[in-house]
């Protein structure tokens, strides 16, 4: 079997999703593998934070500036998976008091609204906060789910005749006359695509796939951790203060909040480990005193795909580049790397850009015009209701005819809701369905909604096995308090199934 | 620590235990974890919760089954005062606590000494509701010497309003009755939520009447008597069993059972009588689905009369009808010969 498209883009992260949706929209003919499933990268492995800028507006404006302008558009067109929670920058006692003085002039030349408020009010509308802080500044930051975000671009880039394809690794890519011929898929289930223009947006793995046409990126991976804890702890992005460091952003996402991050020389497919989150809460005490006796619930790692020119880490930009490979002897191939989460569609639009311009083609991108999930504004009476269309937007009261019966607590998922996206062809395992509903992430870590997962999937004790190694990679960090009392129990319960959950396997 | 209920381990002991969940079911009323913990974590979702959330009657069993014990009852409140509607009921409370510092407007004045040493806290409710109960017991206390009084100018004891969020109103309370309990040498009252508020709140040791009849007056200067051969069950409050503490009820039972020619038989269903937590008022339905089982099942065992020692528990087990409620210390009260 073999199909020819004009445009065939290697990763399904935020970037190579909205890539797709970008061309798609433009009416490019579109394929878009993804080894793995959807934001199964750094995409799904980050904050899940809506950069207002201000963390860069000190020290990198070009990334603040893209920031501001992006932030406000994804406010536009993703409500369905942002939360508009508001942020606080706020000085820690030890911290260096004179920041803001060059914190607030260096937002308002980026654009961003930045308000000075009084520590008194700051601890007002954020109880926990240290009594000692110094300053506190209020930005637009707000929490976004780059699981849904990712999804969204995919269902949206289908709409408008994108093919989008998750477990299809690219096996071998070779130029053909006028082109590229990749052979994509596992085992049996190969297929060969021919493509006018290959666009490389492999992320962390971006370095592998330009090898493959015999091209080096310039990239250096930058692993950074962040922690899990259980339920909010802060109602609003609560950042330090000071020059962007380890451990100094808390984000309210979801039913969770999200500490981090670390930053070293890492590479893809790093695990979090022990003394990461150690040293991240240490840190975070100093904003909010008691977060060490709060639940950390899983700890992970993402590789962080950044543009080294020599400088590495907290150093380098976090602005991003599109790379036109006909420099290195390959027309056709265009990489793009760097950014951030917050910037995805401009980097999707300038790379949608370049490869228009390949395939000799005009056409206007219209990413910021539409809404990637249509979103109804009119909340429903139903807790089950709402949380669905907080995750998928509008299209969620298709499911409300579906058994309502839980299905993961922790996320307020419901069996009805499992079986729908359980029926998907983009899902075949648990992990799958875990990325399309969120059961599994809360605070059990899928110690009951796993089964009925796997129920709902018609899958058994094998599959999981591994769904539960992959869970407890993330637990093993931070088994310590109530967590550790979490994974007795479920060790004790998952006995009856035969199934040791801290098996890691294969 | 940040948000003690975040430490639930999903074992399940709560929501097995829960009785509005058994009778109403998981769609009408999801339970204590669901309400406590798991969709506290969320926020926008929360405008849904109003219905399920005002259905808690507060009975802390689940607190109870809990084995990391998690404070779900105060947990579910505070879902209550930020998601919940203010019901009329509320507003009706605050304005009665601003005007007469009770949440219900007293209607008759007891006849009591205005000075002693034993305070008797005689409670909203109970100076309300239960007026005849309350004097009785005061005078079953001073029928045995001593020096009972109740304060002029108490007022609530703050814990219905805390449980709707008015905190500045509470404090208020708080601070009036401060120094009426300071200056006494013990403190006593009939109504279980009045003792615990009052401990927690002002830092008093408040007895419950029962604790005190039994521990300071002992059941032998009581000399109770029935006159003819009674059959009496005894339902077990809520707030009494668990938050006054584990033993009052046995001393309600040592109590019953000194009495000559009374016989005290066991219901088949213990549990909630559904007057607690405002449910009385909020979802008078449900309140009384609640009471008409546990007044049955005091039926079924045979009782002419059934007793309960907590002020909520007779309003609410009284709307059912059926069997004859009574307070229990105003029941000793009519039992006692040095009275009679």
């Amino acid at each position: 079997m073999r199909s020819r498209v004009e445009a065939l883009i290697i990763g399904g992260g935020a970037t190579g999703t909205g890539i797709a949706r970008d061309l798609a929209m433009r009416g490019a003919e579109v394929m878009l593998v993804e080894a793995g499933d959807f934001a199964a990268g750094a995409t799904g492995a980050n904050h899940g934070m809506l950069h207002s800028g201000a963390r860069y507006a000190v020290t990198d404006p070009v990334s603040a500036r893209e920031c501001a302008e992006e932030g406000a558009v994804l406010k536009r067109i993703a409500r369905f998976c942002i939360e508009d929670t508001g942020g606080l920058f706020v000085s820690a006692s030890r911290d260096d008091a004179e920041y803001v003085d060059r914190f607030l002039p260096a937002c308002g030349r980026a654009g961003i609204r930045a308000e000075e408020i009084d520590t008194r009010e700051a601890r007002e509308i954020e109880p926990c906060l240290d009594a000692g802080i110094k300053a506190a500044v209020k930005v637009p930051d707000a929490s976004i789910d780059p699981f849904f975000l990712a999804l969204g671009n995919v269902s949206s880039a289908r709409r408008h005749g994108a093919t989008v394809l998750n477990h299809s690794p690219v096996r071998r890519i070779r130029r053909i006359d006028g082109g590229f011929e990749a052979v994509i898929g596992r085992g049996g289930r190969e297929r060969r695509v021919a493509a006018d223009v290959v666009i490389n947006a492999a992320g962390a793995w971006a370095g592998e796939v330009a090898a493959m046409l015999g091209v080096s990126i310039p990239l250096c991976i930058d692993k950074g951790t962040l922690v899990v804890f259980n339920g909010r702890l802060v109602n609003r992005l609560v950042n330090r203060l000071r020059p962007p460091s380890d451990g100094d952003i808390l984000v309210p996402h979801r039913t969770a909040t999200i500490l981090g991050t670390t930053s070293s020389a890492g590479a893809a497919g790093d695990r979090a480990t022990s003394a990461e989150v150690e040293r991240l809460i240490a840190e975070a005490e100093a904003v909010l005193p008691g977060i060490k006796e709060s639940r950390a619930v899983r700890a992970y790692a993402g590789a962080r795909p950044l543009l080294g020119g020599g400088s590495a880490g907290r150093g380098a930009s976090r602005t991003f580049q599109v790379i036109d490979h006909a420099c290195d002897g390959v027309d056709g191939l265009i990489s793009v790397a760097g950014g951030k989460l917050t910037t995805f569609r401009l980097m999707a639009e300038r790379t949608s850009d370049a490869v228009m311009e390949k395939l000799g083609r005009a056409a206007r991108c219209r990413t910021a015009d539409e809404e990637i999930e249509p979103f109804d504004d009119a909340p429903s009476s139903d807790f089950d209701l709402e949380a669905m269309r907080y995750r998928h937007g509008t299209s969620a009261a298709a499911l409300s005819p579906f058994s309502t019966v839980p299905g993961c607590g922790c996320e307020a998922v419901t069996r009805g809701e499992m079986e729908h996206y359980a029926s998907s062809p983009d899902v075949s395992d648990i992990g799958d369905l875990m990325r399309r509903t969120r059961a599994g992430m809360g605070y059990c870590q899928a110690g009951l909604c796993a089964v009925n997962m796997a129920s709902a999937m018609d899958q058994g004790a094998r599959e999981l096995q591994r769904y539960y190694g992959e869970r407890w990679r993330g637990v093993e960090p931070v088994l310590f308090g109530e967590q550790l009392r979490q994974e007795m129990f479920k060790a004790h319960l998952l006995k009856a199934y035969g199934i040791d959950h801290t098996e890691e396997g294969r | 620590m940040l948000h003690p209920e975040n430490r639930c381990i999903k074992c399940g002991a709560c929501q097995s235990v829960c009785p509005v969940l058994r009778l109403e079911g998981r769609e009408t009323f999801p339970g204590p974890r669901r309400l406590a913990v798991e969709v506290s974590r969320f926020s926008r979702e929360n405008s849904t919760l109003s219905s399920p959330l005002e259905m808690c009657t507060s009975c802390a069993q689940c607190e109870s089954a809990c084995p990391s014990r998690l404070p779900l009852t105060d947990a579910v409140m505070l879902m209550r005062v930020r998601h919940g509607a203010r019901s009329e009921g509320g507003d009706r409370m605050l304005r009665n606590s601003r005007q007469f510092g009770r949440t219900i407007a007293p209607v008759s004045s007891m006849r009591a000494p205005s000075e002693g040493s034993t305070l008797f806290f005689p409670g909203c409710v109970g100076e309300a509701r239960t007026a005849s109960s309350v004097q009785a017991a005061i005078d079953l206390l001073l029928s045995t010497g001593d020096r009972t009084y109740v304060p002029d100018g108490w007022s609530c004891c703050g814990s219905p309003l805390e449980k709707i969020g008015e905190r500045r109103e509470a404090e208020r309370l708080r601070s009036i009755n401060a120094p009426l309990l300071e200056a006494a040498e013990a403190v006593v009252t009939a109504c279980p939520g009045c003792a615990v508020q009052l401990r927690r709140s002002n830092g008093v040791e408040a007895l419950h009447v029962l604790e005190y009849l039994y521990e300071s007056i002992t059941p032998a200067r009581l000399r109770l008597r029935s006159s003819r051969l009674l059959t009496v069950a005894l339902h077990s409050p809520c707030h009494l069993l668990r938050t006054v503490g584990p033993h009052t009820i046995d001393y309600a039972r040592e109590l019953l059972a000194s009495v000559p020619g009374l016989r005290v038989v066991d219901m088949d269903d213990e549990g909630c009588c559904g007057g607690g937590g405002g449910v009385a008022s909020a979802r008078p339905d449900l309140a009384l689905r609640m009471a008409r089982r546990r007044v049955d099942s005091a039926a079924r065992a045979g009782a002419e009369v059934l007793l309960a020692p907590c002020p909520f528990c007779v309003v609410n087990l009284g709307r059912a009808g059926g069997v004859e409620v009574r307070e229990l210390t105003s029941f000793l009260a009519s039992l006692s010969e040095s009275r009679s």
